[in-house]
Formats: structure tokens, C-alpha cells, sequence
């Protein structure tokens, strides 16, 4: 059987892979171990999150499925850090996950040219360092022109509670042992990650009326912009609950760390610093009295419920004890006990930008088998692994974002660049362009991209083109009026609660004020009243952040003039002298394509660009 | 290949030696021709030898040092002429050196091809670069405690508090549902202040020592027809007398460099002003503000031969406004003439007559005040390159604005500053990695679901 594209996993990872490159155009097979569980959320019911909202929104601004499905069957919509500053709030989603599930193999199952089939990939078959194709568990050999592997946790996962080890890839699910061992035989650089997830309890057996109750926004907002805002008001959403652990609880779990097999050296995997399993937390922060704990519904019938912040592998008696002693959890019946996994991933450093292989042409990887966690960090990777195994098919250049245009580009080129030893989480601190790449402005910044690529319909591109010249109409207009300290100003100021102005100021200025509120903006300027709500918005924010965005321009600019300094494919870095030789390997290994490329490795520094600089300037010379 | 470059080395006609530099392939080739040796020039011996110019006639005789490649400072082969102080000598060298094949280096270009040879790092090459321009001994004992990284101690504890903070502030954005202390802000803020006292206390001694290299400056003002001129005409002769002559220096020059005693200083020739006709006092005091802004110490000069005048009352008033930044010395002219200069409270004047050449009085203050600022610096960690202190002081503007940005609560905003603040101050250290503010976060918070 022949295809285009063929993906390895039904992850989230998978499942955008999938779409982009079927919607595309290509002839595309997903592979899936077991086909109900494509879309399946193994960890937390959520979807997003600070810096993990950025991604949907991004992915979904180019015309992915993960925003519109979690609008779908979201059950409660919260925009994180809603007090700070627009770009640094998160919208975050609890989901339905069976629903979810659902969603997404009902979409893939009607997406025209893409297939589906549940097998177990055993084995990438290249002919001359190319990938051709695929073989099978069933002993099925598919040939295709580019292959995307997404196998999230399972090549070679271990799963841990306490002492009881098994070999899968998710709880209950079979390991991927031939694949993993496969592309370990094929030279690719492999590590060992660890993660985990926490038990689920009956909700019957949970006291909710002594837990805090945290309900969703009063006015909950879509991720997908697709979505219409206004009708999506009215979503139906569900409470989580706040517990907490207290003394007990951390002395029950401190008496056990020597069954813990995070400490008994049974685990060897690298966990997230910034998801710890709750052993970890009370191992290093042992001044701490309480940690916070969210229990959350998993599905809209709210039978379930996720311990968020109690991630372990700690035996089952102990994890019973420790969920019984925090109170409103006193009675907790345990449905599924917390475990950790340990599984393989692929140095990401093994990959180009575009999610190519270096060492093996056609072949990408995307999501967490690249040393990632999250749905979020998935999705963005597999939506980039479809786009560019398209891409290369219909002989076009890759699609490789900047980092100074999408949270999608910081992620990819952290990832490439400078591998990951930990499992990677995204941050909007990561974003050195942070201002510049908020949620709010996601569709401009790269509907444009999916419109080429035919992601995105003429509808929405049109849309998000209109707006984009409304806002820089309206910014132009506002920096073009001034105002200067006359009585009628310091009144008007006075009358909408800001500050006096000393000297003459643009209104762009005034705009820009910390609170400055769309009521204040229609009264500045009466005919913006006939604006829509997120040109308004948009105009304020813009004015807020003018002057950095302005300043961090001036440093993509000079990042541009970077990008434009190539380094020669042949170039010999051994002849750079004054770079320490450290350095000298890694870019002999990274072979960076620019001076930009170059400038993110690490251990570079600026004195050492420079060198590199006048090298090339020598070179080029002569 | 690399060109021949070559460049005087000592500074330009102070003291009884001057050296000139030549580096690249050539500089063998010439210095054998220039010195007419038969015979190889062994590397690293001090060879005393008549030196030639290209039409054979002897310009000096010198000591020769050939370093041979890659055993110097640049790793090329480097010849250095040692010959009697002055200008004309090593401006013949030179010439000769330019007539056989080299050129004049750029600036810094020695150092540059040090550094691009692996021969010294980058603040090695700030540093030497900064060794060759200085112009007294106080500051060469400076820059090599800097080679020694006293600075990059004291920057690397500033810049560790920077990402510290940085990490607060990006885990109160990053982990918005996180138990977190919540004074964090306050204690922010008492950090920040710290951090910017002791980078302005840096600046500050920086900026006094900064004089030590480029030289301290004198201005001389007074009222119009004190004889302002005439003092800076018998300041320079006198030194014309003693030092050298220095071919070259032009009179119209707005600034001048001399020598008094073993400091160097550099007198702001505010004399230069002509208030002719009616373009006002003002445009005259306007100058003198500021040439008395840029200058450490301030010559008041006084007509001793008349009665104070209402000019003289305006810059009395001007020049107490700095009484307490600069160092000021009250000189009473034309003492020759004969004294009914009314006593100026709080300024016991010096009496010189600038005509009759006597400014002895004044030179001897003069020598006493360099000595007491030199000697009375403190002896800590200051900064030796313009480059250096523009880092600080952008860094310290980065601090302040993030202090602003943190009291209005904007984070976001807050640690674009500080981020900035981090990267000017690591721009005199080492490169600053992300990856140090994600162990400093997740070193001190309790983090994750």
C-alpha cells in the first residue's frame, strides 16, 4: 500500500500531522496502536495554559484542530493571569476527555485523504538513508513518500508504581520495543525521559463541600478563533476544587521515599524540574507546610476526578494513605492509581528546523517523542511535521517560523539547537520576543502563513487582513493626535480616572496608559464606538506595548542582518581560531546555516560570533 | 595574507623612550633592512643598532627586539624599535617603515589580531587596549587588578542578583496558580535598589578614575579681559620649557595636553572665546558652564588690578554651584599691576602674573590637587573602558525603568527591563543564558502540578 505521508501515533502530535498533511492534499495513513484512543488525554483534562495557550492559538491561526476541538468539549474556560498584562495571559480549557477523544477520530475518520489504521509500527524501512516506508506487527508493509513518527511515550516505556514495573506506553497499553529499538539501530541519538501522572478518584467518594470551588470565567472566551465569541457566552462549564496537603500527608510520603522508585534508583529517566511528582516536591522543599492540589473533572458527567499537583509513583497502599489525608479526600476511592513512565526519545538535536531527520531524508519526528511534554508543545510539532513532509513533497522550501514571530518558532529552534535534557516544557519567559507574541494576536501574526498553505479559507484570511490594517489605521491616527496639558485635557484625564500629563503627549501615549479601558478609548475618540471588540482591544494593546515592540523590532532587525551572514556548508570551523573547541564541535555537529543559527548555540558567545564573523567576512573576500 | 602594520607605541610625545611597533610577515624583512644586518637578528635578544632610513642616513641608534612568530603578543612576527624619546624620531621610524612596505595600524588593530590569533580573550584585549592608551602609572596599576577579574567578581554577584530577580518575576508570570510568598514585589524592589546604588558607585569611582586615562581636566574661565589667554599662553610656554617640544600643536586648539609634575591633564582652552562686540555675556557664560561642567578642576581667574565687577559677582555665583563637585582654585591675575582685588569670602586667591611669567604658585596647587586625587581614590573595582561604563549606565537606566514597571504591577514589562539590565551587564562578563534563570526558578520555588 502506498501513501504520500504516513504518520506514526494518534497523539496530539499525530493527529495534526495527520490533518495538515490530508488537508493539504496528500495521501495520508495514520497508524494508531489502538484507534480509540486517538486523542486520548493520558495525563490532566486540560488544554492549555500559560505559554501552552500561546500554542493552540498559534496552531490553530494556521488552520489546526486542536483549538476547535477543545472549544467543543471544554467544560469549564479560564484565561490565566487575567490581572496581568496581555501578553502574558494563558487561556487554559478542562475538557471532556472521552469526548475529546471522540472529537478528534470522528474528524480524522471523515478527513478526505486520510486513512486510518490500528497496527503497531515495528520498524521504519530506509533504502539508502532515506525513509520509504513502514512495516508492521501485522507483518503489513506501507510504502510512502515521507514518514512522520509521533510516538509520544512509548518507544520502549516502562510504566512505575512502586515496585510493580510494566512495559507500555501508556498505562494498560502495550510499549513500542521493536520501533524504539529500530531507531536506535538507525543511529539516531537516543535518551531516557521520565514523567508522570496522578491518581483519579470516584467523585461520589470526594467531600466537595469542604474544598474551595473555582469556577470558569463568567464570560468564557473560545480558543479557537474560529469560534464565534459571542454565542460561546453561554457555555455550559463545571466547577474544579482546590484541596490542599498538609503534615501528615508529607510525613506519610516522607516514610515511604524508600519505596519510592524515584529514589530507590528504579527509575532512571530525567523528570521535569517544573512538574515534579509530589515525592520529589516534599524531597526538596521541605520547609514547605502545604502544597496546592486541583481536582479536576474529567469528563462533563464529573464521575472522575484528576488529583492535579499529587503526580506519583509511589506504591498503591501509600498513594491511598497520602490521598486520605487531605482533607475532603478522607474517603477518596481510587479508580486509577498514579504511575511515572519512562520511555526514549530522540535527541532533538538530530533534527533540521523543518522536523526532518538529519541523518535519514523523508524521515520527521514531532511531539514528545523530540523530549517535549504537553498536548500543547505536541500538537505544535505535528502541525509543523505535516506542513513541511508537504511542503517537501510538493518541492517547496520548508515553513520555518522565527523566533520572533510564534512561540511554535522559539519551541522548534530551542529544541534543534540546544536539545533538551529534561523534558521540555514552553514558557513565555523562553519568548525573547514575549511582548510581540501574544494569544490576542495570533491570527495575525500567521493566518497569513495558513492561508498559504491552504490551511486557512478566504474568509477568515480576509478577516484577519482587515483587521490588521483597522489596527494600524487607527494606531497611525492616534500617534498623529496629541494632546497637550490645557485645562479641557487635565478635565477629560481627570473625568476617566488617569493621571495629568506634564508635557504634550501623542494619544498613542495616553492609549497606551496602564488601564486604559475601551469605555475610556470611545471616549478619547467617539468614532472608534463603531469599532468591534477586538479591533478596540487590539488598538489598546498595541498602544500599550508600542515603545518595546518598537525596541524589540530594532533587535530582529539586527537579528536579520545575522540571518542574512550564511555560513558556507563547507565552512571549517577548526580554522576559527580563538573559539574554544567545545564550541568548534558543536557547530561542526549543529552545522548552523547563519550567523543567527549560530548565535543560539550554546556556549557561543558574542565574542566568539565576531571571530566568526570576520572568518566569514575573510572568506568571502577571497 | 595578513598586511604589515606598524604604529607608534608610547604615547604621543610624553617620555624619554618611544617605541615603535611593527607586526605581520615583513617585519622581519624590514627591521633587517632598516638596522642593515647581514646576519639573522636572534628572536628576543635587545640588540643595540644604528637604525636607518631609507636613504641611508642613520636616524638613531636604538635597541631592536625581534619576536618571532607565533611567540608574540599578536602571534605574527613583531619587531619593536626602542629609541630616544620625541616625536620626530619615531615619526621617521615610521615613515621608513611605510616607505619599505607597511601600513599604519587601525585602531586596536594590534589587539584585534591578538585576539584573532587566540593570543588574548576579549576583556584581555579591552583591557590592553585600555594599557596602551593610559597615560600615568596609577592608571596601569589599574587595569592589570582588572586582568586579575576583580571586576569580573563584583559583575558576576550583580549579575546573579539580576537573574535572580528575573527568575521571581517569570515565576509569578509563568506559574500563575502557584502558592507563592507574596512579598516578593516589595523585596524585588529593595534588591533593585541595591543593585542600582552599588553599579552608581561603580560609575561614580569609574567615572573619577576615567580621568586617570584620558587625563583630568582643567578649565580656565573668568569674566572677559582677565587674561584668561595670556594665563593659558604662560601655562604652555612653561611647559613648552620643561617637556618637550612638541611638534605639531597648534595654538588654535580648543584643548590642550600637558604635562604638570607626572600627571597629565588636558586644559580646556575656554580663552578660545571671543566676546566680541555685543554677542552678549551670556553666549560667554554659556561657554564657560560648560566647558566648567566637563572639567575636574576649574582655574577662577580674577583681575587683581581692579575693583571686582559685576561679571566677576556672576561667576562667583556660577562656580559655587559646583563648589561641592569640583575642585576649584581662586587665581588672582596681574598681580604685577598692583592689588586692589576685594577679598572674595570662601576663595583664598592665588596671586600670579601671567605676563611676567609668574604662575609658579598656581602650577605648584595645581601639581598638590592631582596628587591628592590620585592618591585619593578609593582603591576598589572600577570599570577601564568607555564600553564598560556605557553597559553600566544603560544598565542602570534598564533598573530604574523596571522599578517603575514593577510599582505599576506590570511584570510582563518589568522583566523586558530587567532582561536588559542582564544583558548590558553580561556584556562586560559572560554571555547570559536563559537556561540560568530556569535553575535559579526552579532552585527556589516549589513548582508544578
Amino acid at each position: 500500500m502506498k501513501y504520500d505521508v504516513i504518520v506514526v501515533g494518534g497523539g496530539h502530535a499525530g493527529i495534526e500531522a495527520s490533518l495538515s498533511s490530508a488537508r493539504m492534499g496528500m495521501k495520508t495513513l495514520l497508524i494508531s496502536m489502538l484507534s480509540e484512543n486517538i486523542g486520548a488525554t493520558s495525563c490532566n483534562p486540560a488544554i492549555g495554559g500559560l505559554a501552552k495557550g500561546h500554542l493552540v492559538k498559534e496552531v490553530d491561526a494556521l488552520g489546526g484542530q486542536m483549538g476547535k476541538t477543545t472549544d467543543k468539549c471544554g467544560i469549564q474556560f479560564r484565561i490565566l493571569n487575567e490581572n496581568k498584562g496581555p501578553a502574558v495571559r494563558g487561556s487554559r480549557a478542562q475538557i471532556d476527555m472521552d469526548r475529546y477523544a471522540i472529537e478528534m477520530r470522528t474528524i480524522c475518520l471523515n478527513t478526505p485523504n486520510l486513512d486510518i489504521a490500528q497496527d503497531t509500527v515495528t520498524e521504519v524501512i530506509v533504502e539508502d538513508e532515506v525513509a520509504v516506508g513502514v512495516k508492521t506487527e501485522l507483518l503489513i508493509e506501507y510504502r510512502a513518500k515521507r514518514i512522520i513518527i509521533t510516538a509520544g511515550t512509548f518507544l520502549n516505556g516502562v510504566t512505575h508504581i512502586g515496585e510493580i514495573q510494566h512495559k507500555a506506553g501508556r498505562y494498560g497499553e502495550f510499549s513500542a520495543t521493536h520501533l524504539g529499538d529500530n531507531l536506535r539501530d538507525l543511529g539516531l541519538n537516543v535518551g531516557r525521559l521520565k514523567t508522570g501522572t496522578t491518581a483519579r478518584i470516584d467523585a461520589s467518594s470526594i467531600d466537595f463541600s469542604i474544598l474551595e470551588q473555582q469556577g470558569g470565567d463568567d464570560e468564557p472566551i473560545p480558543f479557537s478563533f474560529h469560534t464565534d465569541r459571542e454565542s460561546f457566552k453561554t457555555t455550559f462549564q463545571l466547577p474544579c476544587y482546590v484541596a490542599y496537603t498538609n503534615h501528615r500527608t508529607h510525613e506519610i510520603i516522607e516514610s515511604n521515599f524508600y519505596r519510592a522508585p524515584l529514589f530507590t534508583g528504579q527509575i532512571a529517566g530525567v523528570g521535569p524540574r517544573y512538574c515534579p511528582s509530589i515525592e520529589d516536591k516534599i524531597d526538596r522543599f521541605r520547609d514547605r507546610d502545604r502544597h496546592h492540589l486541583f481536582i479536576e473533572p474529567q469528563t462533563l458527567e464529573a464521575t472522575e476526578y484528576y488529583i492535579n499537583g499529587m503526580s506519583t509513583s509511589l506504591p498503591p497502599d501509600v498513594q491511598r494513605d497520602m490521598i486520605h489525608s487531605v482533607q475532603g479526600l478522607e474517603n477518596a476511592k481510587i479508580v486509577r492509581y498514579g504511575y511515572a513512565i519512562e520511555y526514549d526519545y530522540i535527541d532533538p538535536t538530530e533534527l533540521k528546523h523543518s522536523l526532518e531527520t538529519k541523518k535519514i531524508k523523508n524521515l520527521y519526528l514531532a511531539g514528545q517523542i523530540n523530549g517535549t511534554t504537553g498536548y500543547e508543545e505536541a500538537a505544535a510539532q505535528g502541525l509543523m511535521a505535516g506542513v513541511n513532509a508537504t511542503l517537501s513533497l510538493q518541492g517547496k522550501e520548508p515553513m520555518v517560523f522565527r523566533r520572533d514571530e510564534s512561540y511554535i518558532g522559539v519551541l522548534i529552534d530551542d529544541l534543534v539547537t540546544k536539545g533538551t535534557k529534561e523534558p521540555y516544557r514552553m514558557f513565555t519567559s523562553r519568548a525573547e520576543y514575549r511582548l510581540l507574541l501574544r494569544e490576542d494576536n495570533a491570527h495575525l501574526r500567521l493566518s497569513k502563513y495558513g492561508y498559504q498553505l491552504g490551511l486557512v479559507d478566504d474568509e477568515f484570511y480576509n478577516y484577519v487582513e482587515e483587521l490588521r490594517k483597522s489596527i494600524d489605521e487607527a494606531v497611525k491616527e492616534l500617534q498623529e493626535h496629541f494632546m497637550t496639558p490645557s485645562k479641557e485635557s487635565l478635565q477629560f484625564l481627570e473625568s476617566i480616572g488617569q493621571d495629568k500629563i506634564k508635557d504634550k503627549v501623542s494619544y498613542l501615549r495616553v492609549v497606551g496608559r496602564k488601564n486604559f479601558s475601551i469605555d475610556n478609548l470611545e471616549t478619547l475618540m467617539p468614532k472608534y464606538q463603531l469599532f468591534s471588540r477586538e479591533l478596540k482591544e487590539q488598538i489598546i494593546i498595541e498602544a500599550k506595548y508600542f515603545n518595546y515592540i518598537h525596541k524589540q523590532k530594532e533587535q530582529i532587525t539586527k537579528m536579520e542582518a545575522m540571518l542574512h551572514t550564511k555560513i558556507p556548508e563547507d565552512f571549517d570551523f577548526r580554522k576559527v581560531s580563538g573559539l574554544s573547541s567545545e564550541i568548534v564541535e558543536k557547530l561542526e555537529k549543529f552545522n548552523p546555516p547563519n550567523l543567527q543559527s549560530a548565535s543560539q548555540i550554546q556556549g557561543m558567545t558574542p565574542a566568539g560570533l565576531d571571530i566568526l564573523q570576520i572568518y566569514l567576512k575573510i572568506r568571502e573576500k577571497s | 595574507m595578513n598586511s604589515t602594520i606598524t604604529a607608534i607605541a608610547t604615547p604621543h610625545g610624553v617620555g624619554s623612550i618611544s617605541i615603535v611597533r611593527v607586526s605581520g610577515e615583513r617585519a622581519y624583512s624590514i627591521a633587517k633592512k632598516m638596522t642593515r644586518q647581514e646576519s639573522e637578528i636572534a628572536p628576543r635578544y635587545a640588540n643595540l643598532f644604528n637604525i636607518y632610513d631609507d636613504e641611508n642616513r642613520i636616524i638613531d641608534k636604538g635597541i631592536v627586539i625581534y619576536f618571532k612568530a607565533p611567540h608574540s603578543f599578536t602571534g605574527e612576527d613583531i619587531v619593536e624599535f626602542q629609541t630616544h624619546g620625541g616625536v620626530i624620531i619615531s615619526q621617521l621610524i615610521l615613515k621608513t617603515i611605510l616607505k619599505y612596505g607597511g601600513r599604519v595600524a587601525e585602531a586596536g588593530e594590534f589587539s584585534k589580531r591578538a585576539f584573532l590569533n587566540g593570543k588574548i580573550d576579549l576583556t584581555e584585549a579591552e583591557a590592553i587596549s585600555g594599557i596602551i592608551e593610559a597615560k600615568s602609572e596609577e592608571a596601569t596599576y589599574q587595569l592589570s587588578k582588572q586582568l586579575n577579574g576583580e571586576l569580573k567578581i563584583f559583575v558576576d554577584e550583580v549579575r546573579s542578583s539580576l537573574v535572580n530577580i528575573l527568575a521571581y518575576s517569570e515565576v509569578t508570570i509563568d506559574y500563575a496558580e502557584e502558592d507563592l510568598p507574596e512579598d516578593i514585589t516589595e523585596s524585588i524592589d529593595d534588591k533593585l535598589e541595591k543593585i542600582a546604588e552599588e553599579l552608581n558607585r561603580l560609575l561614580g569611582s569609574s567615572r573619577r578614575r576615567s580621568r586617570l586615562f584620558e587625563g583630568f581636566k582643567i578649565a580656565i574661565v573668568g569674566r572677559p579681559n582677565v587674561g584668561k589667554s595670556s594665563l593659558l599662553n604662560a601655562i604652555l610656554n612653561y611647559e613648552r620649557a620643561i617637556v618637550s617640544d612638541i611638534e605639531g600643536t597648534t595654538r588654535d586648539r580648543v584643548e590642550e595636553y600637558i604635562n604638570i609634575g607626572t600627571h597629565l591633564v588636558k586644559i580646556v582652552d575656554t580663552a578660545g572665546i571671543r566676546e566680541t562686540d555685543n554677542m552678549v555675556e551670556q553666549i560667554g557664560i554659556e561657554r564657560s558652564v560648560s566647558a566648567i561642567e566637563e572639567a575636574d578642576i576649574i582655574i577662577a581667574l580674577f583681575d587683581g588690578s581692579e575693583q571686582l565687577k559685576e561679571d566677576d559677582k556672576k561667576f562667583i555665583e556660577l562656580i559655587q554651584r559646583y563648589i561641592d563637585q569640583k575642585e576649584i582654585l581662586t587665581v588672582m591675575n596681574k598681580s604685577d599691576i598692583g592689588e586692589v582685588y576685594e577679598r572674595v569670602e570662601e576663595f583664598e586667591p592665588i596671586r600670579i602674573s601671567s605676563k611676567q611669567g609668574n604662575i609658579q604658585p598656581l602650577l605648584d596647587s595645581l601639581e598638590e590637587i592631582l596628587t591628592s586625587i590620585n592618591t585619593s581614590s578609593d582603591g576598589g573595582t572600577v570599570l577601564s573602558s568607555v564600553r564598560q561604563i556605557n553597559e553600566v549606565e544603560n544598565s542602570i537606566k534598564a533598573i530604574q525603568l523596571s522599578k517603575e514597571s514593577l510599582a505599576d504591577g506590570e511584570l510582563e514589562i518589568f522583566s523586558f527591563h530587567i532582561n536588559e539590565a542582564i544583558e548590558r551587564i553580561s556584556a562586560i562578563s559572560r554571555p547570559y543564558h536563559y537556561d540560568e534563570m530556569l535553575d535559579e526558578m526552579f532552585g527556589n520555588f516549589c513548582l508544578g502540578k
